[in-house]
């Protein structure tokens, strides 16, 4: 079912549904998705919400009945955004160590790409990275932003175990494992920042729509920064 | 108390499951088996959300240091008590020093170990269920003893509760056209529909993925959300199913979901497990 909002619902079972929008992931898309999951989250027979680079889940407490009244509550809703405000999302820096020690593949990288090592860093840790959701892992945060230069297939065969804290390549995202995980991406750096704990209130400080920024340090560095996590006077909000 | 002598193959502690966090990345968990899991605490008068051992291909070995009673639910695993055989579906007392051992499983493939009271593990994010990252141990991985409730269960003589028409060697899952479907064409349409597919070794609580691939070249999709029941197909066109503790998002075609019902019965299957699967065109 298409309709003038751009989606196509997709029924996925007897209470699910998926929206999806055929058009390249942007912020203005991303600011639609969030005001929509924001919007549904408040009725009372929407269970849960989620979304993706264009799409948006939504399962609802009971049988999908009438298809109908759905689409047009969701055109309701839409047509109330008109003026795309930009997303008022915070701004992180996550340090991230780019030495040999910390980034068992970034020679490999970097001459696959026919890119100096340094100019692979700096290519990395100047953009600023828009977040859209969350997942593969939990905490995991999916990133737009990533310099064409940098983009590489990822590898043909997964590792078994990528380390918590690795920042990897692959395709065209980067990314940040927040636990130990089978991984296929190349891992060019490491950050002490935990990105996710399940004993914290909440356990995942990243939101979509904030934005982050990888920011360069060394070995020293790195161990002073783990130092003040462990005291607890680090602070990497921007 | 109660005290895991043995582990068994791969013993896990399951409530329904972690509704409320999919959005920050962590899976719902949860029994595999919904029906099962159901019936097991159902038999007790537990209620639905109560914490039970999920016991995969040969259960655990258990010693009881408290009065209480239990039930099984699920595969059948030649369990018994103190050397003697029980039944499934049937409510037994046990008693302080009580040992029940489980073997490994006839007819399907995950039983439910359920105890009045129920396993009264520490919740974390609103679950009792094992997920690694999550909870401090992803299943059981040694001896350990496990906290249980209080029993206020009052049996009533000769009642067994035996759930109607379960079989677990019905080859059939009942799948709905997935969102990308369409992108198939009629030949891979056919072969998925007619051919018998077969459980490959790689199956978890995480992802099934079948022996058989699809001779296909699919595109990689804008990365969004997937459900348990949902299959993938890679590029390779290895068929990937997800299970109650896979990934929350998936890059891949999803060309099929599995209704509920034939998610529980997948879960009952096990590595060279023959399925078919039947489109349903309505939802």
């Amino acid at each position: 079912m298409e309709n003038k909002s751009g989606y196509k619902i997709n029924i996925i079972n007897q209470d699910t549904f998926l929206l999806d929008w055929n058009e390249k992931p942007s912020e203005i898309l991303l600011s639609k998705l969030l005001f929509l999951r924001k919007t549904l989250e408040k009725k009372p027979e929407v269970l849960l919400c989620r979304i993706g680079y264009r799409s948006l889940l939504i399962q609802l407490n009971k049988k999908i009945k009438n298809l109908e009244y759905w689409n047009q509550y969701f055109n309701k809703i839409l047509s109330k955004i008109e003026k795309h405000k930009k997303l008022q999302g915070k701004k992180w820096i996550i340090p991230v160590c780019y030495e040999n020690n910390f980034a068992p593949d970034i020679i490999k990288l970097s001459k696959a790409l026919k890119l100096d090592v340094n100019e692979l860093i700096h290519l990395h840790s100047k953009n600023t990275y828009k977040v859209y959701f969350i997942g593969f892992l939990p905490g995991f945060p999916y990133l737009s932003g990533l310099d064409p230069r940098l983009h590489y297939q990822r590898k043909a065969k997964p590792k078994l175990n990528v380390p918590k804290g690795s920042v990897a390549i692959g395709g065209k995202q980067t990314g940040i494992y927040t636990t130990d995980s089978p991984g296929g991406w190349h891992i060019i750096g490491f950050t002490p920042i935990s990105l996710f704990n399940p004993k914290t209130s909440p356990p995942c400080f990243i939101k979509p729509g904030d934005t982050i920024c990888f920011q360069k340090i060394d070995s020293n560095s790195l161990k002073d920064i783990e130092i003040g996590l462990q005291r607890g006077d680090y602070n990497f909000f921007k | 108390m109660i005290e895991i002598i043995r582990r068994g193959i791969y013993t896990s502690i399951q409530d329904a499951g972690r509704f409320n966090y999919q959005n920050i990345g962590v899976p719902i968990s949860g029994p595999m088996d919904q029906q099962a899991f159901g019936i097991a605490n159902q038999i007790l008068n537990n209620a639905y959300n109560t914490a039970v051992l999920e016991c995969s291909f040969m259960g655990p070995k258990i010693k009881f240091h408290k009065n209480t009673y239990i039930s099984i639910a699920g595969a059948e695993m030649n369990t018994e008590l103190n050397g003697e055989k029980i039944k499934s579906y049937t409510p037994y007392k046990v008693n302080e020093g009580d040992i029940l051992s489980m073997g490994t499983s006839q007819y399907g493939c995950r039983t439910y170990l359920s105890i009045s009271g129920g396993i009264k593990t520490e919740k974390v994010l609103g679950s009792r269920s094992q997920f690694k990252g999550i909870t401090s141990e992803g299943n059981i991985t040694k001896k350990v003893l496990i906290p249980i409730g209080k029993s206020d269960f009052i049996p009533k003589v000769g009642v067994s509760l035996k759930p109607i028409n379960i079989d677990y060697e019905n080859e059939i899952l009942e799948v709905y056209p997935g969102p990308e479907f369409k992108i198939l064409d009629n030949t891979q349409k056919k072969i998925l529909l007619e051919n018998i597919h077969h459980i490959s070794s790689l199956n978890n609580r995480m992802a099934f993925r079948l022996e058989e691939k699809l001779i296909c070249k699919l595109p990689e999709i804008w990365t969004s959300p997937v459900i348990p029941g949902t299959i993938q197909c890679t590029p390779d066109g290895s068929l990937i199913i997800i299970m109650r503790d896979g990934q929350v998002t998936g890059g891949y075609p999803r060309i099929f979901q599995l209704n509920k019902r034939s998610i529980n019965l997948l879960s009952q299957k096990t590595t060279q497990s023959p399925i078919r699967f039947k489109l349903l065109s309505k939802v």
